[in-house]
């Protein structure tokens, strides 16, 4: 089966900033990816190759199969790309504001307004059919740039921070959106910055820092990767200091020290391993009370590799 | 939110909105949607809607004052009312609409909506296309308004009917072609400085062009006898056929302008070029063949000098093209290798851009004399023994065609080897061979203040097109041992730089074609 998104080695220099540096990696049909990375990592630069925008200095990229080097003009039909900042023509409505664009895509008749109808509805955007498109506020803006990129039927949608500048119910709003659009067999790459937002709607995630992508993979490995390196607190009813010195001499365990009455340390085995661990401790006498490995979440996947920690 | 009841209405499916199609919405369905949009802007804006109105105010305002004025002497006060009126719909229609097309084009740039234009997968043609039709629309709604005062001006008398429908029908012209040339200007720089200081001069241009048709549409009015002459119909066809195809290379150049740089953004042009040159010769024949103009010999030369000085100035940018193929245009070649072999001047790419040059430069003066042959000889030469082809006019022609490999080839070649063929390098390149005419007058110049010499310094010297070329029948006698022993060696030093280059284009013209293109990625 043809990839819904191939990027292929790319590479775009602005000046002496390399702002992507040789970044591969695919979606599947129906694959939702977070894509991640600091500021000024390189996020809407790869955005903006995969959409034509911007052509890279080497390297490719297909979408749905079709190269943006080769027939841009087909790639542009195959995706729907919602930049992060994007202008409005002011003095239209929000119907034919979609009609516009229904129209340069080359729908016409009744296909056309079938189309708008049911961008509109999936959308909600319904109520606000006439309204003026300077009237609207950020979120509603944001809906109907993404009902403009779904006309097409893109195999592909780029979306580059949706969710900024968002209240939380729009957010949530959103979500329902893209996890709809990946069951619809769409791909969707979007970025954000709010880490956590992407947890419960991506099936996977791309990190990517100063221009390298520094992994791609599964939300769920990603997360039980990096819980391989699981801070743990631990408190124990004995002496801490002598408890420290028995966790300090076991397997696995990294940097140990003294947090007021606690004892914290890395643990760098699995869940089985940590199992043991506390096993052990019980049997040499050391009595724990607390013992609480913090839950890693899209954070500490972010933190930890940003930090080039993982591989 | 309704999501999971509305993901199967998405598009494909058909849900609601089922509204009845009649014949003018499908007819609507084929218009050009920037054109649609546009227009509806427009409507909602009422920016055109108000300054409509008040033109159209104050036009009536100055018709009653004008009328109070009136002296009962004036016998044909049609005129004096037409010039009043004429004076704003030259305004409105070649000024108004064309800065409006200006403005509306650089507003996508500053707006950020052009790049969801092109992500629409609307072309570029499309797009300059949508809005030139916008400017169309907006000048024939301004004529028809301004019909009735202009009705009125036929009624009081004084103005001739068929004066009075070609100079309109020349405004309407007009704003369409200046509409499409605003277009272009703006479509130059997305910078949005440089982009004010072309609106100003494009405001300072135009507001002369109004003022210059404002005079001459009264000299028709008042000397209605002038429209009579046969010659004002020879001339008047021709004179159209030149700035058409002038406008269709400014819709053209925008195309380019505007699209992916992997695309063909060069043979257009140079398929618009060769059709010009060709227009250029078929009416310097027909004027030859015409009684009543009689194009004399002098003429015929001096019209194709014209011509290699038009296709030099387009031969500057064709020549320091970007060598290779681009990536979309490379599968575009012909598979047969003759047929690829001919329409190789017609691709894009530096050294076909000089075989381009070569070609049109040979027809030019081809023609030239060909035509010639046909025409009066000149008419100081009019006796019998110098009507042979020997004359001054043939070596003007002669050398325009050097000096245009000089401005083009030479220049372009030299900083080819120094220079990176990046956009700043071609910028760099395209600058230097602009100015290399001054060049080629003022080192020479600076050469001789040096050694003291008076002839160099007073650039009475070959490098001098206007020393070689105008003057006396002996100016060239004068300067011939300069042409040959200077010119002509620079000329063919030029050639020789671009002879790799065209070589190098014939043997990737001649690969181009094998190479499968990579659409599918094979996985
Ligand atoms: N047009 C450009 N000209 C010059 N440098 C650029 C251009 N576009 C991006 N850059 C640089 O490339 C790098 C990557 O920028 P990019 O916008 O892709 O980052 P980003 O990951 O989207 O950041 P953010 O999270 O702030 O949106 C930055 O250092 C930026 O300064
Ligand atoms: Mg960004």
């Amino acid at each position: 089966m043809t990839s819904a998104l191939e990027i292929r080695g790319i590479t775009k220099q602005f000046g002496p900033t390399k702002a992507v540096d040789s970044v591969s990696f695919s979606l599947e049909p129906g694959e939702i990816c977070g894509f991640i990375g600091p500021n000024g990592a390189g996020k809407t630069t790869t955005m903006r190759i995969i959409s034509t925008l911007e052509l890279p200095d080497s390297g490719d990229v297909f979408v749905d199969g079709v190269s943006v080097l080769a027939a841009a003009r087909e790639v542009r039909s195959r995706l729907g790309f919602m930049p992060d900042s994007y202008g409005a023509y002011g003095a239209t409505t929000v119907t034919e504001y979609l009609d516009f664009f229904a129209r340069a895509h080359g729908l016409r008749g009744r296909v056309r307004s079938q189309t708008l109808a049911s961008v509109m509805d999936f959308t909600s955007l319904h109520p606000l059919a006439g309204k003026h498109i300077d009237a609207l506020s950020k979120g509603m803006k944001q809906r109907l740039c993404l009902a403009k990129t779904l006309l097409n039927d893109p195999k592909l949608l780029i979306l580059d921070e949706p969710a900024a500048g968002l209240d939380p119910r729009a957010r949530v709003e959103l979500r329902e959106l893209v996890s709809a659009l990946g069951d619809t067999g769409k791909a969707v790459l979007l970025s954000s910055h709010i880490l956590t937002e992407l947890a419960e709607v991506c099936d996977s995630v791309a990190v990517i820092e100063a221009g390298r992508l520094q992994a791609k993979g599964r939300v769920d490995e990603m997360m039980r990767a990096t819980r391989a390196q699981a801070e743990v607190t631990c408190r124990v009813l004995s002496d801490p200091a002598a408890g420290l010195r028995a966790i300090a001499e076991m397997p696995h365990v990294l940097g140990a020290r003294l947090q007021g009455e606690a004892i914290v340390f890395a643990f760098a085995g699995s869940d089985a391993d940590r199992a043991s661990l506390l096993a052990e401790l019980v049997r040499r006498g050391v009595q724990p009370v607390d013992f609480a490995a913090r839950v890693t979440n899209l954070e500490d996947v972010f933190l930890s590799v940003t930090k080039g920690t993982l591989q | 939110m309704t999501n999971s009841a509305s993901i199967e209405s998405l598009p494909g499916s058909d849900a609601h909105g089922e509204r009845p199609h009649g014949i003018f919405e499908r007819l609507g369905d084929w218009l050009n949607p920037v054109l649609v949009k546009e227009v509806r802007q427009a409507q909602r804006g009422r920016v055109f809607t108000v300054a409509l109105v008040a033109t159209v105010l104050i036009t009536l305002l100055s018709c009653v004052i004008m009328a109070l004025d009136l002296s009962d002497s004036n016998t044909q006060p049609g005129r004096s009312f037409f010039t009043v009126v004429y004076v704003f719909v030259c305004g409105a229609m070649m000024l108004v609409v064309p800065f409006q097309a200006f403005s509306s084009m650089g507003s996508e740039w500053d707006d950020h909506t052009y790049e969801m234009l092109v992500l629409s997968n609307l072309k570029p043609r499309q797009i300059v296309m949508g809005k030139l039709l916008a400017a169309v629309v907006q000048s024939a709604l301004l004529l028809a308004v301004f019909l009735p005062f202009l009705a009125t001006a036929f009624l009081l008398r004084g103005v001739d009917m068929l004066v009075l429908g070609v100079v309109l029908a020349l405004t309407a012209y007009a704003s369409v072609w200046l509409s499409t040339f605003s277009i272009m200007l703006s479509a130059v720089t997305r910078n949005r400085l440089l982009r004010v200081l072309l609106m100003v001069m494009l405001g300072g241009g135009l507001a002369s062009l109004v003022s210059g048709a404002a005079a001459l549409a009264q000299e028709f009015i008042n000397r209605p006898d002038q429209m009579a002459d046969t010659e004002f119909w020879i001339a008047l066809p021709q004179i159209l056929v030149v700035f058409t195809l002038l406008g269709v290379l400014a819709f053209v150049i925008t195309c380019n302008l505007l699209a992916h740089e992997e695309e063909n953004r060069s043979s257009n042009v140079r398929i618009l070029g060769s059709v010009a040159i060709f227009a250029l010769l078929a009416l310097v024949a027909l004027n030859v063949g015409l009684a009543t103009v009689g194009l004399p010999r002098e003429g015929v030369f001096g019209f194709s000098v014209v011509g290699i000085f038009a296709l030099t100035a387009v031969s500057v940018f064709l020549c320091s093209e970007p060598e290779r193929l681009g990536r979309r245009v490379g599968p575009t070649v012909p598979r047969r290798p003759w047929l690829a072999f001919l329409t190789l001047p017609w691709y894009p790419g530096g050294g076909r851009g000089a075989a381009y040059l070569l070609l049109h430069l040979a027809v030019l003066v081809a023609g030239g004399f060909a035509i010639a042959l046909f025409a009066e000889p000149p008419s100081y030469a009019r006796t019998p023994a110098s009507s042979s082809l020997n004359s001054e006019g043939g070596a003007v022609l002669l050398l325009s065609a050097v000096y245009a490999v000089l401005y083009t080839l030479v220049p372009i070649g030299i900083l080819a080897m120094f220079t990176r063929n990046t956009s700043g390098g071609r910028k760099f390149m395209r600058t230097i061979a602009f100015f290399s005419p001054f060049l080629y007058v003022l080192v020479p110049a600076i050469f001789g203040l040096v050694v003291g010499s008076y002839e160099l310094r007073s650039t009475r010297h070959v490098g001098n097109p206007v020393r070689t070329m105008a003057g006396s029948v002996s100016a060239f006698e004068d300067h011939r041992d300069g042409v040959f022993f200077i010119l002509l060696p620079l000329a063919l030093f030029g050639i020789v730089l671009a002879l790799p280059k065209i070589l190098r284009a014939v043997r990737e013209t001649a690969t181009a074609r094998q190479a499968v293109p990579v659409e599918r990625s094979d996985r």
